[in-house]
């Protein structure tokens, strides 16, 4: 029967085809499948943790005495309140805490850390089995954040040193805080025993409170945060609600999910791409039988059902293994939550999203081949018997002839001419190189800027030939002294400056305080690229990094108020520079600096012409050490080695995809539009055209393809691009990012990479061409 | 005599599957000299198309060789031979074809039709090719098409810009498959007018079909059936005038051409009278 032979035939000869869609419906599949997966199990294991932790609606944080008694009574009168919680927290600099097994202190974090007593009815933090977590004397739950960066397991010890004084204690639990426990969040809660709370509050005097309410109806946190201000209760320091805790919570892994899902919608989108392409190749092909089914009277929509047949097939059976194989994805990519946040309750509702979405995936295929499939109702039996009607529609589009044509080879020109003849269908292509490249150029265009000695702009530093800092320790002002002494006499340095960073008291307009390290001493020596205004000249005058100024929501000409030696002062904001170093909140001002707030010194040197700086870096390094002395180069790698690494990795996995990619897609089209082009291809064997011909005209029309998509991803990349990275790094502190492009790899070795990829494409699907005897329809 | 194409106990196998073997060609031995007008005729399925593509290269035989000589010596080659690769610029450079069906590139114009196997050669410079392109059109009278798309001219007219394009490098050989198959009388008549006229300038053709008219207008038939020659008729030239080669016949073909139209009442009875001949023949054989 013609019905079978068809479709018998249309399989076995797009074998290739199919299988590709397939493979991309199956990875959309497993990939949609997947990411949902995880979003149930994020959903779930947030609702057990928050359930177990008896998470508060609403905490205010607050720095400095409370009135307990007038806070509970507050809370008596309201009618949202539920229940009201007062939990004094011990805030432990983090150059007194030592975490690490290999003994260094946590100087230089950017968390908060803070220690509490387990609370009494609310605001739990849990053990590894979401229990509450009650430690005896000389134990102290860690917080998983520590635990996964530094690997600490139970029976680890953790010290806190103040002066000459220490407390040591054995890690009994990793505790899971629903409030504080992703990375993002700058505050970590340690938890002790409370006659060991006590013994630390002698060592470390400073004490916040967190205040937490527990509403009857916690959609009316907003009304209770208005309530709460409006009794003027206590409130220095920032209020957060239970949404926050849960978006904080779920932030992380939701990119994940959410990549993950984009991901599978970009393969969906390819899959379908192809599916369009290889159902319009064979109803090319099979273009006769079709309307010759249509003369002998079969209504078009059997027709329709013997094509779409095929391709549901073909989606059920791909999106069921990507559905299958799914569920260990799943698990692989939930292994974070459930560490995090603890397992989610099994066997709940959300057991069937996964397969919807898989589901959905599969119907996305069927509709989109009966969409394609419309166009048999534009076949008349006639036209398509006497081989005129719809096709070859493509083939008309007028370009310059090709006799015009002077210098190109011909092979040349026709690949040229057949780009601009048919743009629609190379447009796939097109748009398929250009993500290509986008996907490779950008963290290869910021790798570059980041490994370029001009990235120091936006670490907030001068461009000098030395840096030397000295970090906390001991003798750090004695040091300092003796550098300050050598640096001075040394006859081989050109010049150098000397600057203090030591924290400052910030007063808000709102009467809070908070700290902030501002750069003292010689700022203006060493000059720095100012997004904004300059650096301060005066002593009324503060230039902030970008991060803080974003907070403070001020501009150059605007003024704060730093408290100095205890009297409130207003500078002059006179510039604002970028910084990516110290959690991108620094100042830098004219200031003289109490001895006791200092947090680091560093001295930026210059050597006169002539001198090594390699020699002058090791001679310092050994006479000072442990100060740390590096060229410019060296401080950026020490500071930035770890992102500069991760980043190398991105670009590299982007560049085998974005390769990779490239080469599937390019195979598949170029195995489509072969296909397509039979009729063409035969008679130009036939009057003699060789293969390796043929091969070159194809090889012309998709380099033409790839140059094109090379030329506006890059383009592309160094314009929305910059930015879009500039937008990811301003919530790093760089708000400005000006690319510094490697030209050899991203002008050169880039696109030679690509055409060699395509080159070789071209060539192994090419040799598949007929022999000139090949039927011409 | 100058053999130009030989072939010597040619035979071929079409397999449709393991089991089901079809021979369509057997021990075929064939040669055309320079300069003559051959026709194959033989019912369809006799084998006279595939026997075509063998001589041309463009089909392998099973065993059996041909060979084919250009104008000079050292160009003498054995088809099955030669590389593929090689095989498409012999096509290319020293055989052009006409096919039934025409095949002509629907992306390009006429004239870049025409024009593409000798910018595909690349044996001349293409301005002369070009040049050479526009000769034939005019010469063919399809001068006024050269800038149009193929999808803008009928089945008689893309016949003749078929055939430019199998002239455009001056083949030693022009093949024709069914060349007027698809065309109506009169143009089937035109186009046969015009092969003749290029066979008097020099180039050897060899044509398959399976018309008589067509036939009859070729100074040699041959007869196919069941994969094998089996007569061969000579049906003379249009002037009754059966003799020589060299310096007298080109002479003698200008003056053909020269005479033609006059001659056009009396070629048409000679042509009604062989045609009618070629029939008695063709029935002898049970065609």
């Amino acid at each position: 029967m013609i019905l079978l032979r068809i479709l018998r035939r249309d399989l076995s000869r797009s074998r290739g085809t199919m299988s590709l869609v397939a493979a991309f419906v199956a990875l959309s599949a497993l990939l949609v499948a997947g990411g949902t997966g995880l979003i149930v199990t994020l959903n779930g294991a947030l609702d057990a943790l928050f359930a177990a932790a008896r998470v508060p609606d609403v905490v205010q944080m607050h720095a400095g005495p409370v009135d307990r008694d007038a806070v509970e009574r507050w809370a008596a009168t309201q009618p949202l309140v539920a229940e009201v919680q007062l939990t004094p927290m011990i805030v432990v600099d983090a150059e007194a805490v030592y975490l690490a097994p290999d003994g260094t202190s946590e100087e230089g974090s950017v968390m908060d850390i803070g220690v509490v007593r387990q609370n009494a009815s609310f605001d739990f933090l849990l053990d590894e089995r979401n229990a509450v977590f009650a430690p005896q004397p000389g134990e102290i739950g860690v917080p998983m954040y520590y635990a996964r960066r530094d690997g600490i397991a139970i029976g680890d010890r953790v010290r806190f040193r103040a002066g000459d004084h220490a407390a040591t204690f054995t890690v009994a639990a990793i505790v899971r805080d629903a409030q504080m426990n992703p990375a993002i969040v700058h505050s970590k809660r340690f938890v002790v025993h409370p006659n060991d709370f006590a013994a630390l509050q002698r060592l470390f005097p400073e004490t916040e409170f967190l205040i937490s309410l527990r509403l009857h109806d916690p959609d009316r946190a907003d009304e209770a945060i208005a309530a709460y201000r409006a009794a003027g209760m206590p409130a220095v320091g920032p209020i957060v609600d239970r949404q926050l805790f849960r978006t904080l919570n779920g932030l992380s892994e939701g990119i994940v999910a959410a990549v993950v899902i984009l991901l599978s919608g970009l393969l969906m989108v390819i899959a379908l791409l192809c599916l369009r392409f290889s159902i319009l190749a064979s109803i090319e092909e099979e273009y006769r039988e079709i309307g010759v089914m249509k003369a002998i009277g079969m209504p078009g929509r059997s027709i329709r059902l013997i094509y779409v047949a095929k391709y549901v097939a073909v989606a059920l059976a791909a999106s069921a293994v990507g559905y299958a194989f799914s569920r260990p994805l799943s698990a692989l990519l939930a292994a974070d939550v459930t560490e995090y946040l603890g397992s989610a309750p099994a066997g709940s509702v959300g057991g069937v999203l996964p397969m919807a979405a898989a589901a959905a995936v599969c119907a996305a295929v069927v509709v989109s081949a009966f969409l394609v499939l419309r166009r048999f109702r534009s076949i008349s039996a006639v036209g398509a018997l006497r081989g005129t009607g719809m096709r070859r529609r493509d083939d008309v589009r007028r370009v310059r002839p090709l006799h015009r044509s002077r210098r190109l080879g011909v092979n040349t020109v026709l690949g040229l001419r057949d780009v601009a003849q048919r743009p629609a269908l190379y447009a796939l292509l097109g748009f398929i190189f250009f993500f290509a490249v986008v996907f490779i150029v950008l963290p290869l265009h910021f790798l570059s800027t980041m490994t370029d000695p001009g990235f120091v702009s936006y670490m907030g530093i001068g461009t000098s030939d030395i840096r030397m800092d000295l970090r906390h320790s001991e003798s750090m002002d004695h040091r300092f002294a003796e550098l300050n002494a050598a640096l001075a006499g040394d006859p081989e340095v050109a010049r150098y400056a000397a600057l203090v960073t030591s924290g400052f008291d910030l007063l808000r307009e709102n009467g809070e305080r908070e700290s902030i390290a501002i750069e003292t001493g010689d700022i203006g020596v060493f000059p720095l690229d100012y997004l904004a205004g300059a650096v301060p000249t005066a002593g009324n005058e503060i230039a902030l990094s970008f991060l803080n100024a974003r907070d403070l929501d001020v501009a150059v000409g605007d003024t704060v108020t730093i408290a100095v030696d205890g009297t409130p002062r207003r500078l002059t904001v006179s510039g604002i520079y970028q910084d990516v170093t110290n959690g991108g909140r620094t100042a830098k001002a004219r200031l003289p600096y109490s001895a006791g707030a200092v947090r680091w010194y560093a001295f930026a040197v210059d050597v006169i012409p002539g001198v090594s700086v390699a020699e002058k870096t090791r001679e310092y390094a050994q006479r000072f050490a442990p100060a740390r002395v590096t060229d410019l180069a060296g401080y950026m790698t020490q500071t930035l080695g770890s992102t500069i690494d991760q980043l190398g990795t991105v670009t590299l996995v982007a560049l085998i995809v974005g390769l990779g990619v490239s080469m599937l897609v390019t195979a598949l089209f170029l195995h489509m539009l072969v296909r397509k082009d039979a009729d063409r291809i035969a008679v130009m064997r036939r009057i003699g055209a060789s293969r390796g011909s043929i091969r070159r005209q194809y090889r012309s029309a998709v380099l033409t393809v790839l140059a094109l998509g090379l030329v506006l991803g890059t383009l592309f990349a160094n314009t929305l691009g910059e930015r879009l990275v500039s937008v990811l790094w301003s919530f790093m502190g760089a708000a400005r990012i000006h690319f510094v492009v490697d030209a050899l790899r991203a002008y050169l070795l880039l696109p030679l990479a690509f055409a060699a990829a395509v080159i070789l494409i071209t060539r192994i699907v090419t040799s598949g061409i007929g022999n000139p005897t090949g039927e011409i329809r | 005599m100058n053999t130009l194409l030989e072939s010597v106990n040619l035979n071929k196998t079409y397999r449709v599957d393991a089991r089901n073997e079809q021979q369509v060609l057997f021990d075929v031995n064939l040669r055309v000299e320079a300069g003559e007008f051959v026709s194959v005729m033989g019912p369809s399925g006799s084998g006279k198309s595939t026997l075509l593509y063998a001589l041309c290269g463009m089909d392998r035989v099973d065993s059996g060789s041909v060979r084919f000589a250009g104008g000079t010596p050292e160009s003498l080659v054995t088809l099955e031979t030669l590389p593929e690769k090689e095989l498409a610029r012999l096509r290319l450079e020293r055989m052009g074809f006409v096919f039934q069906e025409i095949h002509l590139l629907r992306n390009l114009t006429v004239m870049d039709n025409v024009i593409l196997s000798g910018y595909l050669s690349g044996r001349r410079p293409r301005g002369e090719v070009n040049a050479r392109g526009r000769a034939l059109l005019e010469r063919t009278g399809i001068a006024e098409l050269a800038g149009r798309r193929i999808t803008q001219a009928s089945g008689g007219q893309l016949q003749r810009v078929g055939i430019c394009r199998a002239l455009i490098n001056e083949p030693d050989i022009l093949f024709g498959d069914e060349p007027t198959g698809a065309l109506n009388s009169r143009a089937s008549e035109e186009i046969m007018d015009l092969l003749t006229e290029v066979n008097c300038d020099g180039t050897t053709v060899l044509l398959v079909t399976h018309d008589v008219r067509v036939a009859a207008r070729t100074h040699r038939v041959l007869l196919m059936k069941d994969g094998r020659l089996v007569s061969e008729q000579r049906p003379g030239p249009v002037e009754d005038d059966d003799e020589g080669e060299g310096e007298a016949e080109i002479g003698r073909r200008e003056a053909v051409v020269g005479r033609r139209e006059a001659e056009i009442g009396r070629r048409e009875a000679v042509v009604g009278r062989r045609e009618a001949a070629l029939m008695e023949w063709l029935r002898d054989y049970g065609v």
